[in-house]
C-alpha cells in the first residue's frame, strides 16, 4: 500500500465472560491501518467493530494477540504508560458526542489539553482558536444542551483534535445527525483531521458517508472480511 | 482537572444542595444529640463546677456521687487541714430540703451550706445582690433558675421570703449556678445556717473542700489526704468525672441518647453515602469520557475527593452552624440551661462527616476506577 | 445556567459555608463553660507554711484542731446561795472587778427586819445584865442590915439573959415574984429566938448577895451573860443573812456575761444559764480539741499557732499550758444544734496574750500544732 502503518493488529482475540457464558467476539484480527489516510471500519451491528477500536485505543485489553500503535506495542505497555500514550496520541469522537454537560463548548474542547497537564486557562485559549476555525465563534461559551447536534459534533471534533493527536478514532460520528449535518461534519473532519502523518479511523455503518473513506475495512462476525482502497465510484451510489 | 471537577459538582445545583443538606443534617443530628447528652451527664457534677475555688474534695470513702452523701465527723476538717500540701480546707454542706413556693406549692430544692467566714462554695457569678449579705441572719442566696421557679412570673428582686423546712429564709442574693439533675432550685447559705434549716442532728459535714498548695498537683495532695486520714479525697476534676461516670453506668441516659446519636450517624452515612454514590454514578459517563481521553485513575480519584471535600466542608459547616444556633437560641430558655456544644463534639462530628464523605467517595470511586471506559463507545 | 452565575453560586456556597463555620466556632467558643480556677476572695485558715520552711524538722505536717477561747481556769459561774428577787445589779459585761466587789443584791427587807429583831433582843438582855449588876449593892446593904439586926438581937438576948440571971439571984430571996421570974425567962427565950431569926436573915441576905457577887461564880450574872451572848449570836446570824443577799466577786476578773436583771427571781440552785459569768482574761486560754486519732502525734513542746476565723494571714504563736488528762466526747462547737458526734477529743490548753490574739472569750479559732512525732518525720 506504500503508506506508513499507523496501527497494526496481529491475531487479536477478545473473549467476554468466562466458562459456559464465554463468548468470543474477535476471532483473530490481523489488520494494518495506514497513516495519512481516512480508514472506515464498517459492518453490521454486533460484529465487533467497537470492541476492536476499544482494543486499538487501549481501553480494552485483548485476550490474545498483539497491537502496535505508531510503532509501539500497546498490548505490552503498562497501564499508566498506556493512559499517558492515549492522552498524547489519540483523539476520540464518540457516537453521542459525550460532551461534559457541566462544561462550556470551549471548556469541553480544552479537556484533552488539561488532561495532558495544561492549565484550564491556557487550554481554553488554544481550544478557542480551533473552535473559531470550526465556525463556533458565537457559541463557544454555551453549554452542550444549548447547542444543536451539528454544533455539538463540531465541539466533539475540536476536542478530538485540540491536542493534535496522531490518530483520531471516531465512532459513528454521524449516527445522531441528519444527513445534511452528517455530511457537513464529515466534510469538516476531512478538512481539519486529515493530514499526512495522521490516521483517522471511522467506525460507521452510515453508507452515505462512505465517499469520505480512503480505505474501507469490512467486518463480519469478529473477522475482517475485506480491506481495500475506496474508489469514488463505489462511494457515489 | 480540579476546576473541571468543581464545575461538575456545581453544575447540578439540586443534587449539590441535596448532598450538602445530607451532610448538614447528619452533622446537626450528631452535634445536637451529643451536645444534649453531654449537657445532661455533666449535670451530675454541677455542684463541683460551681466551686471553682476548690480543687480537692474530701468525703466519706463510700461516696460515689454527689447525691448520696454520708456526713463526715466535724473533727475531720482539722485532720484534713493538717495534711501537708493542703493550702486550706473548709466544710461544705449539701442536702435536699423541701420548700414552699410563693403560691404554696412544694418543690424539692438543694441546700448548700458554705463556710461561714469565707463563704467559699458559692458559684462565682452573681446576678443580683451581694453575697456578703449572706452573713445576715436567715439570709439565703438562690439560684437564678430557682428564683424563676419559686416566684413565677416575678422579676428578680431581693428580700423575698421563702420557707425552708418551716423556717424563714430571706433572699439576699441571686446567683447563677450550673443546672443540676434533680432540681433547678438551689439555695445557698452559711454552713451554720444550713444546719439550722435541716436540723437533723448528728454529723452534718457533707464534704470538705480544699485547695492544694500552688506548687502541688491536687491529685497528689488528694492521695496524701487519703493516706493520712483514711477518707476519700479526689481532685475536683476526678470527682466530677466519677460523678458523671456514675450516671453513665447507672442510668439509661447513655443508651437512650447513644441510640439516637448512633441512628443519626447511620442515617447520615446512609443519606450522604447513597447520595454521593448516586452523584458519582450519574457522572460515571463523564468520568468514563475523561478516562478514555487519558485521565489517570489517580487524577480521577483526586477529582472525586475534591468534590467530596467541598461537599463535606459546606455540609458540615451548615450542620454545625445549625447545631450551634440551636443551642444558642434554645439556651435562652430558662428550662434549657447548661446545654452547650462542646468543641470536642464538633471536632468529632467533623471527623465523622469526613469519614462519611471519604467512605462514600471511596464507594463511588470503586465504580469510577473499575468503570469500563469502553462504555463511551456504546450508546 | 449562565456560567458567571454558576461561579457566583459556587463561591457563595463555599464562602457562606466558611462564614457559617467561623460563626459556629465562635459560638462554641463562647458557650463552652470555662473551668477556670478562681482565687478566693478571703483566705480561710491556713497552715503556717512559712515556719515549715524555716524548720525542716517540721516538714512532716500539722495537727489541726478547733480551739475555743476561754478565760484562765475556765469561766467562773456565779450563783446565789439564797433564793430571792433581784434588787440591784452592780455590774455589766466587760467590767473589771476586784475580789469582794458587789455584783448583785437580792431583796433585803426581811433580812433587815431580822437584824432589827436580833439587835433589840441583844439590847434587852444587856439591860437585864446591867440591872442585875446594880442589885449587888442592894444585896450588900441588905446583908449589912441583917447583920445589924442580928447584932441588935444579940444585944437584946444578952440583956434578957442578964435580967434573968439577976432575977434568979434575987429570986431566992423572993424579992421578985414568980410571975416576974417567968416573964423574965420568957423574955430571954424570945430574945434568943429573935437572935436566931436575925442570924437566918443574915444568911439569907448573904446567899442573895452571892448569887450576884459570888466568888468564884455569881450564878445569876452568868445566866444573864449567856443570854446576852445568845442575843449577839442571833444578831450576827441575821447580819450574815443580810450579807448573803449581796453577791460579791469571789476573785478578781472580768465580767463575761450577766444573765439576770432587776426584779427577776433567783433560785438557790445550780442553773443551766448562770447568773453571771466571770473570768480572768489576761492571758487568754485556748482549749483545743484534738481528735483522738491525732493524740499519738501530739507533743507538748510542739509549736502551736492559732488563726482567727474570718481573718486571713499568719497564725499567732501559743504557749503550752497543760493537757487535760481526761479524753471527753467532742462537744458541739458549730452552733445551736445539739449534735454529738461519735468521736472523742483530748483537750489541750494553750495560753496567749489578748494583745497578740484579738479574740474574745467563746470565740472559735483554728489551731495548728506542729507534728513532731517520729511517725511523721519518717514519712
Amino acid at each position: 500500500m506504500g503508506l506508513p502503518i499507523a496501527v497494526e493488529c496481529e491475531g487479536v482475540i477478545k473473549e467476554f465472560g468466562s466458562g459456559s457464558t464465554k463468548q468470543r467476539v474477535l476471532h483473530g484480527i490481523d489488520w494494518q491501518v495506514p497513516l495519512g489516510a481516512t480508514t472506515f471500519l464498517v459492518g453490521p451491528s454486533g460484529c465487533g467493530k467497537t470492541t476492536l477500536i476499544s482494543i486499538i485505543s487501549g481501553l480494552l485489553s485483548a485476550t490474545a494477540g498483539r497491537v502496535w500503535v505508531l510503532g509501539k506495542e500497546t498490548t505490552k505497555m503498562r497501564k499508566g504508560a498506556l493512559v499517558r500514550f492515549r492522552a498524547d496520541h489519540l483523539g476520540f469522537i464518540f457516537q453521542q458526542f459525550n460532551l461534559l454537560p457541566s462544561l462550556t463548548a470551549v471548556e469541553n474542547a480544552a479537556v484533552p489539553l488539561v488532561v495532558q497537564g495544561s492549565t484550564l486557562a491556557s487550554a481554553k485559549r488554544q481550544a478557542s482558536g480551533l473552535l473559531d476555525r470550526l465556525g463556533l465563534e458565537k457559541n463557544k461559551w454555551k453549554y452542550p444542551n444549548q447547542l444543536s447536534g451539528g454544533q455539538q459534533q463540531r465541539v466533539a471534533i475540536a476536542r478530538a483534535l485540540v491536542h493534535n493527536p496522531r490518530i483520531v478514532i471516531s465512532d459513528e460520528p454521524t449516527a445522531s445527525l441528519d444527513a445534511e449535518t452528517g455530511h457537513e461534519a464529515m466534510q469538516l473532519m476531512r478538512e481539519v483531521a486529515s493530514g499526512p502523518d495522521r490516521a483517522v479511523i471511522v467506525v460507521t455503518h452510515d453508507t452515505r458517508i462512505f465517499e469520505f473513506a480512503d480505505y474501507l475495512a469490512t467486518m463480519f462476525d469478529g473477522r475482517i472480511e475485506s480491506f481495500r482502497q475506496n474508489t469514488p465510484s463505489e462511494s457515489s451510489h | 482537572m480540579f476546576s473541571i471537577a468543581l464545575k461538575m459538582l456545581f453544575h447540578d445545583r439540586a443534587k449539590y444542595l441535596g448532598l450538602i443538606l445530607g451532610v448538614a443534617f447528619s452533622t446537626l443530628l450528631i452535634n445536637q444529640q451529643l451536645g444534649i447528652f453531654i449537657g445532661l451527664i455533666t449535670r451530675a457534677g454541677a455542684v463541683i463546677v460551681d466551686v471553682p475555688e476548690a480543687d480537692i474534695w474530701v468525703m466519706d470513702p463510700g461516696v460515689k456521687n454527689l447525691d448520696t452523701i454520708f456526713p463526715l465527723r466535724d473533727t475531720e476538717i482539722g485532720r484534713v487541714r493538717g495534711v501537708p500540701g493542703v493550702a486550706w480546707a473548709v466544710p461544705l454542706y449539701k442536702s435536699n430540703v423541701t420548700i414552699r413556693t410563693g403560691n404554696g406549692e412544694l418543690e424539692a430544692s438543694l441546700l448548700i451550706g458554705v463556710d461561714d467566714s469565707t463563704l467559699i462554695g458559692l458559684p462565682p457569678e452573681v446576678v443580683m445582690g451581694n453575697i456578703d449579705d449572706l452573713r445576715r441572719p436567715d439570709a439565703v442566696a438562690v439560684s437564678a433558675d430557682g428564683f424563676r421557679k419559686v416566684w413565677r412570673n416575678q422579676p428578680f428582686s431581693l428580700g423575698n421570703i421563702a420557707e425552708l423546712n418551716d423556717r424563714r429564709a430571706v433572699v439576699v442574693a441571686i446567683l447563677k449556678d450550673s443546672p443540676k439533675f434533680t432540681s433547678s432550685i438551689t439555695f445557698f447559705t452559711r454552713y451554720s445556717q444550713a444546719l439550722q434549716y435541716t436540723n437533723n442532728g448528728r454529723n452534718q459535714m457533707s464534704f470538705i473542700i480544699g485547695r492544694s498548695a500552688p506548687e502541688l498537683s491536687p491529685e497528689d495532695v488528694a492521695r496524701r489526704i487519703v493516706e493520712r486520714t483514711g477518707l476519700q479525697a479526689m481532685s475536683s476534676r476526678d470527682f466530677r468525672w466519677k460523678a458523671i461516670m456514675y450516671v453513665v453506668q447507672n442510668t439509661g441516659i447513655p443508651i437512650s441518647i447513644g441510640t439516637v446519636v448512633a441512628l443519626g450517624i447511620l442515617v447520615g452515612i446512609a443519606v450522604v453515602g447513597l447520595m454521593f454514590n448516586l452523584f458519582v454514578l450519574e457522572n460515571l459517563k463523564q468520568f468514563a469520557v475523561l478516562k478514555a481521553i487519558g485521565t489517570s485513575n489517580i487524577q480521577l480519584l483526586g477529582m472525586v475527593f475534591l468534590q467530596a471535600c467541598v461537599v463535606g466542608f459546606v455540609g458540615f459547616s451548615l450542620g454545625l452552624f445549625g447545631a450551634t444556633m440551636f443551642f444558642e437560641t434554645a439556651g435562652k430558655s430558662p428550662t434549657f440551661q447548661g446545654f452547650f456544644l462542646p468543641w470536642y463534639v464538633a471536632v468529632g462530628s467533623g471527623a465523622v462527616a469526613a469519614c462519611i464523605i471519604v467512605l462514600a467517595a471511596l464507594f463511588a470511586m470503586r465504580r469510577v476506577l473499575f468503570a469500563d471506559p469502553a462504555i463511551v463507545f456504546r450508546g | 445556567m449562565h456560567r458567571y452565575l454558576k461561579t457566583i453560586f459556587a463561591a457563595v456556597s463555599i464562602f457562606g459555608a466558611a462564614f457559617m463555620l467561623f460563626y459556629a466556632i465562635r459560638l462554641i467558643n463562647k458557650n463552652t463553660p470555662r473551668e477556670k480556677k478562681v482565687e478566693v476572695k478571703m483566705l480561710p485558715p491556713t497552715a503556717p507554711v512559712k515556719s515549715r520552711s524555716e524548720d525542716p524538722r517540721a516538714a512532716a505536717g500539722y495537727i489541726g484542731g478547733v480551739g475555743l477561747v476561754e478565760p484562765v481556769g475556765e469561766a467562773t459561774v456565779i450563783g446565789s446561795q439564797l433564793a430571792g428577787v433581784v434588787e440591784k445589779v452592780f455590774v455589766v459585761p466587760g467590767n473589771s472587778v476586784q475580789q469582794g466587789q458587789e455584783l448583785l443584791q437580792l431583796d433585803t427587807r426581811s433580812a433587815l427586819a431580822d437584824v432589827g429583831v436580833a439587835q433589840a433582843e441583844l439590847n434587852a438582855q444587856q439591860a437585864k445584865l446591867v440591872e442585875l449588876q446594880t442589885q449587888i449593892d442592894v444585896m450588900r446593904a441588905r446583908v449589912d442590915a441583917a447583920v445589924s439586926i442580928q447584932d441588935q438581937a444579940a444585944a437584946a438576948e444578952a440583956n434578957a439573959k442578964r435580967d434573968l440571971d439577976r432575977a434568979s439571984t434575987i429570986g431566992v430571996a423572993n424579992a421578985l415574984s414568980q410571975e416576974e421570974m417567968d416573964t423574965r425567962r420568957m423574955n430571954w427565950d424570945t430574945a434568943k429566938a429573935k437572935y436566931r431569926e436575925a442570924q437566918a436573915r443574915v444568911r439569907e441576905a448573904q446567899a442573895n448577895l452571892s448569887l450576884l457577887d459570888g466568888k468564884p461564880i455569881a450564878a445569876s450574872i452568868e445566866v444573864q451573860k449567856a443570854a446576852v451572848a445568845e442575843a449577839v449570836a442571833s444578831l450576827a446570824r441575821a447580819q450574815t443573812n443580810l450579807d448573803l443577799r449581796t453577791i460579791r466577786a469571789p476573785k478578781p476578773g472580768t465580767i463575761l456575761s450577766v444573765k439576770i436583771r432587776v426584779g427577776e427571781f433567783v433560785p438557790a440552785s445550780v442553773l443551766a444559764s448562770p447568773l453571771i459569768t466571770m473570768g480572768q482574761i489576761e492571758p487568754l486560754h485556748i482549749r483545743v480539741d484534738i481528735d483522738e486519732s491525732e493524740i499519738p502525734r501530739l507533743r507538748p513542746e510542739a509549736i502551736a499557732t492559732a488563726t482567727l476565723r474570718g481573718s486571713s494571714g499568719k497564725g499567732v504563736p501559743l504557749q503550752y499550758v497543760r493537757t487535760e488528762p481526761l479524753v471527753i466526747p467532742k462537744r458541739n462547737l458549730t452552733g445551736t444544734v445539739a449534735e454529738r458526734v461519735d468521736t472523742r477529743v483530748m483537750q489541750v490548753i494553750y495560753s496567749v496574750s489578748p494583745s497578740v490574739l484579738h479574740a474574745t472569750v467563746g470565740q472559735q479559732v483554728d489551731v495548728y500544732i506542729e507534728d513532731k512525732s517520729n511517725n511523721a518525720a519518717t514519712k
